[in-house]
């Protein structure tokens, strides 16, 4: 099976977790800039988290399923931002599974909620691996199909579904809060503020702003007041972390996404915590967005509650054989065994992580969609 | 064993920055490179659970990683033990001769505001060895320094969106090749056929931090002739020792 495009929309390009590794090269990191969202849409589709995905952006584009002979339907998702897209011209919102069959047309309209939708197909999206990764990188021009976002009669080739073991079933686990509306992004503050206190951060993290239309994949660029960046002014260039707040040389906040250069040499006034990151994903030119200052705790509070999956039981049953909190486990590996009516069948790992917490002991009863235990999903 | 480095700053909640000095200089860059070539040890050895990016600059090191597989303080006290046992030695800096045409968009500009003739800014950017302090911004860009006092000028008010590929460029002290068709609000000389940056190559960047460049004039034909050898995918830059 493979994908056609037959009207590209905005721009959309083949993402997945980023290019790691050769950030000392200069090479940027790319990948999902809704790294929640492109997940989400990973995991409805039953692939790993770091399958390759469409990044689609505000226009969603027109797409046609071909066929390749006798293979069957395959479980597609959408997450992210609600594009309006349809399957066969019936709705197919964010966070719904569709199986796609050859000859079946996707398409959207106008952007309802949010900037940036992920597509996930069964498979994952089968482009060559350039420095390890499939994600588009559009200023070196690398990754994704020829290092360029898809224009109309691209053809996208997919990957072989994964294998599941037939016996067993799948966890059920709660979807992800929306992040699409989110006006307030909550920031530390940055090693060249000048301090806490500063004039600088104070006036930044005190107003409203608008999202400039020269935002892109790396960066966005805030419209409002100017912030004087009475910081230390150092202009040696330096590493440039992923949601750094920069302050240029004419006073305007700019956000560092996951596209950026590796090095910059504005000041990092503020930096947008790791739970907040997919939320700049989904503001578009025009919107509102203010910063609000946080302290540590509150920012890997929010990062551990963003990643911590709670698996539900399917049916109700008696739990055995629960791994135990801490141990590694990957995609597909058995959580637990659920015991019902004398039949016990092992309950599979959507995602990899880390065990985080069994919720019912040994020989415990465990009720349709109570909670069996929570995993740490992998970064 | 002296301290490694001078400050150390979180950076949000998922980086932290080392800094090993205040200014541009040789050995304090040396110093960076040096823990960052720990780092890339004890990461090769799986003893960095956690730390995804390793940003080396002129005089900072960025470390990224995982605030929920390891802390902060961790990261620095396994650094540090990887240090003590690593190789102090400094690499043997390589030499690339890097040819360029010099026909820059800013050369006439840059010879004005210098107050000096063409001919003597070329001579100026190709009369000594720059260092590259560190590869980054782009894929493969080389930031190299130092630039002699009379050809420093600051960066130009309103930046470029896009500067031609394989541009020669100065800004303050500092020198660079663009790889790409990258924004930069650096002031344009001339322009290189040589290609920083390939991703099937390997190593896809030739050269290194602590390497040296060295600029010389070719004329347009010259600069065509190995453009088009670049084109066909014939690696004909090297470096000598």
């Amino acid at each position: 099976m493979r994908l056609r495009v037959i009207a590209p929309g905005l721009a959309p390009t083949v993402q997945d977790r980023g290019r790691l590794g050769y950030e000392h090269l200069g090479v940027m990191i790319n990948g999902a800039l809704d790294t929640r969202a492109a997940a989400w849409a990973n995991r409805i589709a039953g692939n790993s988290d770091g399958a390759a995905v469409l990044e689609l952006t505000l226009l969603a584009p027109a797409l046609e399923v071909v066929g390749d002979g006798d293979e069957g339907a395959r479980p597609a998702a959408l997450a992210g931002a609600d594009l309006s897209c349809t399957l066969n011209g019936v709705a197919w919102s964010p966070g719904e599974q569709r199986l796609l069959r050859a000859g079946d047309r996707i398409a959207g309209a106008a952007a309802r909620h949010g900037v940036r939708a992920y597509l996930a197909v069964s498979g994952g999206i089968d482009v060559p691996t350039v420095l390890g990764s499939r994600a588009t990188d559009l200023l070196a021009g690398i990754g994704g199909l020829a290092g360029r976002a898809l224009r109309a009669g691209d053809v996208l080739a997919l990957g072989p579904p994964p294998s599941r073991p037939r016996l067993g079933e799948y966890a059920r686990f709660d979807p992800p809060q929306t992040l699409l509306e989110r006006e307030v992004v909550r920031v530390l503050p940055g090693h060249r503020a000048g301090g806490v206190q500063s004039a600088g951060l104070r006036r930044l993290v005190d107003t409203w702003y608008r999202v400039d239309p020269r935002s892109d994949r790396v960066g966005l660029r805030l419209r409002g007041p100017r912030v004087e960046a009475e910081v230390t002014g150092r202009e040696i260039s330096e590493g440039m972390a992923i949601g750094a707040v920069e302050i240029t040389s004419s006073g305007e906040p700019l956000l560092l996404l996951r596209g950026r250069g590796s090095i910059g040499g504005y000041p990092t006034v503020a930096v947008v915590i790791s739970a907040d990151l997919p939320a700049l994903a989904q503001r578009k030119p025009g919107d509102r967005l203010r910063l609000r200052l946080v302290d540590e705790r509150e920012a890997l509070e929010a990062w551990r509650a963003q990643r911590t999956v709670t698996l539900r039981s399917p049916r109700w049953a008696v739990a055995r054989a629960v791994r135990p909190a801490g141990e590694r486990v990957e995609c597909g590996e058995p959580l637990a065994e659920l015991e019902v009516m004398g039949e016990r069948r092992p309950l599979l790992a959507p995602i990899a992580g880390r065990m985080l917490r069994a919720s019912v002991e040994e020989g415990g009863e465990v009720r349709a969609d109570a909670p069996v235990c929570a995993i740490l999903a992998d970064e | 064993m002296e301290k490694p480095w001078q400050d150390e700053f979180a950076v949000g909640d998922a980086a932290l920055l080392l800094q090993f000095g205040e200014r541009v200089d040789a050995a304090v860059n040396e110093r960076v490179h040096r823990v960052a070539r720990a780092a890339d040890a004890l990461l090769g050895c799986g003893e960095l659970p956690g730390v995804w990016g390793v940003i080396p600059s002129y005089t900072t090191l960025l470390i990224e990683f995982d605030p929920l597989t390891i802390e902060r303080g961790e990261i620095l006290v396994r650094l540090r033990r990887g240090l003590a046992r690593s190789e102090s030695e400094v690499l043997p800096a390589r030499r690339f001769r890097v040819p360029v045409w010099y026909a820059g968009e800013d050369l006439a500009a840059v010879a004005e505001r210098t107050g000096l003739s063409v001919e003597r800014v070329v001579e100026l950017h190709t009369s000594l060895d720059f260092r590259i302090f560190t590869v980054g911004f782009t894929p493969g860009q080389p930031l190299c320094g130092i630039l002699p006092e009379p050809l420093r000028l600051p960066r130009r008010g309103a930046p470029r969106a896009a500067v031609p590929p394989g541009s020669v460029a100065i800004a303050g002290q500092q020198v660079t090749v663009y790889p790409t068709a990258s924004p930069g609000g650096w002031h344009l000389l001339g322009l290189t056929p040589a290609i920083p940056f390939r991703a099937q190559r390997q190593p896809p960047v030739l050269w290194a931090p602590g390497d040296l460049l060295r600029f010389y004039a070719v004329d347009q034909a010259h600069f065509e002739r190995l453009q088009a050898a670049s084109a066909r995918g014939e690696e004909w830059l090297c470096a000598s020792a």
